[in-house]
């Protein structure tokens, strides 16, 4: 394998020399579209908008993400100068996105058109910083001259280490921190799948492509970034369309990246309509447990899907689960997949640390997973403390507890701060909810903590069904599941309390917010509450 | 009143075990064990039932895990 460029920027470049008039980012309904030209043509010119403002190498610019190709635009712009892009969705209310400030200090503003909050609805505490509007001319594409392969690169001083993003996690629960991205993040895994010949993930040069994740999702902005460096044609937007399988069939999508809910919601398409989508050639999908009847239907239209596992922390995917004989029943049993080669996987038992301290015992067969990965994050932006906690030697803690089984893969068994702790026992709340999921009759169930003074806590179980139902045949799904539970697993982890609701909370990504169910449950306000 | 405590002590364990009376395959006399009762749903029907935790009453409860067992001992407490 040739020598790649060491920047995104340099790479997004490459493909621009390569193929000036291709077209390299589209929003779904047609709208802000950018050949490879223009693109880095106008990312040059908002770069000097930005320079202008006194915005130089390292400085933060909050990118205000409507997850169109303006957004993808203004983090080629910020890579130009070397400028750290902190992406910020801007459908966050104006609060939210002045605590984003305070903790990245920027020196610039860039507003995406379609965000729900423009320029002058910043917050008061944003005011003083100069805010850009981004727009791509109407003219774009007449105005701009063909890209002059002498003219000097992306931005040759810079590396692979060097700083390209922050994208603000909060998990499911705790204060925001913005995960600090360099550009190795964004290429390290592919590299490796491609100097390997591994087929895990594939990426095909000037493949149509389409995200509905946001911008300021790592899955999101890693995808887009990942095929604009193939020379893709990337569609963005749309991640509240009504059909998801219209965008992928008017455009001719061959590959795309979802989170299971969208997956649900593609499968439910597909079926309803008796249709398929015959550009599609693959589905990646990530961030919350899959469900397998989802992934067996795409598959059998032909599609190859692949599971990827990771966090913000570790640069998106560091463990992935493919199309393969076997890896339906994987993803039943909770399989997220195996690490890719290069990839150091570590798991804390209960009475261990981390893979670092001196004298570690080695990896358990089921505990913490930690994770040394070349896409790693650099580090929380200005949060020493909590970068200490998290990241040690390069290795991150992902606070999941997996289980390593002989056939190699991981399966997920919950976040560890998840925990419920019951009359002295560890139970794991993804596990509690997949026993549930797998009665006929229920879409979703999710579990939560009930606190209680005999046994520290129990657990409650809330379900949404898959039809409406009145209270007799409510009381009869419950009896059903808890005959499940008593078949399916043991004592402690059986819920004292099943409750039919009509929404379970979930981060963007699927993941469920426990803490929040608790309190919606409790408070009798997650919709239609059915006690019996 | 016998019967109207056998249909409270029914009604509870019902309710904290996700039964249906269908399912107590030997009647009264079936141990609530095999339809799920441990240590957690123990507590919870104590409560249910407003037995006092103090006294020796649970510990007789115990040792007769069916529904007439339990109208049994319960009877004998009042």
């Amino acid at each position: 394998m040739s020598q790649l460029p060491s920047t995104v920027l340099e790479r997004v470049f490459e493909q621009a020399r390569q193929r000036p008039e291709a077209i390299a980012l589209r929003r779904c309904d047609g709208t802000s579209q950018l050949r490879f030209g223009e693109l880095v043509a106008e990312a040059e010119r908002l770069a000097e908008a930005l320079n202008a403002q006194a915005v130089s190498r390292g400085s933060r610019v909050l990118v205000v993400s409507d997850n169109g190709p303006e957004t993808y635009l203004s983090v080629l712009a910020c890579a130009k100068l070397g400028a750290i892009a902190v992406m910020v969705d801007g459908n966050l209310p104006s609060a939210t996105i002045g605590r984003f400030g305070e903790i990245t200090a920027p020196s610039a503003i860039l507003v995406a058109p379609k965000s729900r909050i423009g320029t002058a609805d910043l917050p008061e505490a944003l005011h003083s910083i100069p805010a850009i509007p981004v727009h791509i001319p109407s003219g774009a594409r007449d105005s701009t001259n063909p890209l002059d392969v002498s003219s000097p690169a992306g931005n040759p001083e810079q590396g692979a280490d060097d700083p390209l993003a922050m994208i603000f996690t909060s998990g499911t629960t705790g204060e925001p921190k913005a995960v600090l991205l360099a550009n190795r993040t964004f290429f390290a895994i592919p590299d490796i799948l491609q100097r390997e010949g591994l087929n895990w993930v594939t990426w095909v040069d000037g493949e149509t492509t389409y995200s509905p994740l946001p911008a300021t999702h790592i899955g999101g902005l890693w995808w887009i970034l990942t095929c604009l460096m193939r020379g893709g044609l990337c569609i963005t937007g749309g991640e509240n369309t009504s059909s998801l399988m219209e965008i992928l069939n008017e455009n001719a999508v061959a590959s795309t990246c979802l989170v299971p809910t969208l997956l649900s919601k593609l499968v439910s398409e597909l079926k309803s309509a008796n249709a398929t989508v015959p550009s599609l050639r693959q589905v990646g999908y990530g961030g919350s447990r899959a469900i397998a009847a989802d992934v067996r239907f795409i598959e059998a239209t032909g599609v190859r899907t692949a599971q990827v596992y990771g966090l913000s922390e570790t640069g998106c995917t560091a463990l992935c689960l493919p199309t393969d004989e076997g890896s339906i029943a994987k993803i039943e049993a909770g399989a997220v997949g195996r690490p890719y080669p290069g990839v150091g996987v570590y798991l804390a038992g209960p009475d261990g640390g981390g893979p670092t301290i001196a004298g570690a015992a080695p990896s358990a067969s089921f505990g913490t997973l930690w994770i040394k990965s070349p896409a790693n994050m650099l580090g929380y932006w200005n949060n020493p403390e909590r970068t200490q906690e998290t990241s040690v030697d390069g290795w991150v803690n992902t606070g999941d507890l997996l289980e390593r089984r002989e056939d190699g893969f991981f399966y997920i068994k919950g976040r560890s701060s998840e925990m419920i702790i019951s009359g002295g026992v560890n139970i794991a709340p993804d596990e509690v909810d997949r026993i549930a999921e797998a009665v006929s009759g229920v879409r979703e169930a999710a579990c939560y903590e009930i606190p209680d003074a005999e046994f520290g806590a129990l657990v409650g179980l809330a379900v949404i069904p898959s039809t409406d139902l009145d209270e007799s045949d409510a009381r009869k799904l419950k009896q059903s599941i808890a005959a499940h539970y008593r078949r399916e697993s043991e004592s402690v982890a059986r819920p004292s309390t099943i409750v039919i609701v009509a929404e379970i909370p979930r981060t963007q990504s699927g993941k469920v917010m426990r803490a929040s169910l608790a309190a919606a449950v409790g408070a009798n306000i997650a919709g239609t509450v059915i006690r019996g | 009143m016998v019967e109207a405590l056998r249909e409270k002590i029914l009604a509870a364990v019902c309710d904290v075990l996700y039964i249906d009376e269908a399912e107590l395959i030997d009647g009264d006399a079936t141990d609530l064990r095999d339809l799920g009762l441990d240590s957690v749903r123990f507590v919870l029907l104590m409560k249910q039932l407003g037995v006092d935790r103090e006294s020796e009453l649970p510990s007789r409860l115990a040792a007769n895990l069916s529904i007439e067992g339990w109208v049994r001992e319960l009877e004998k407490s009042t």
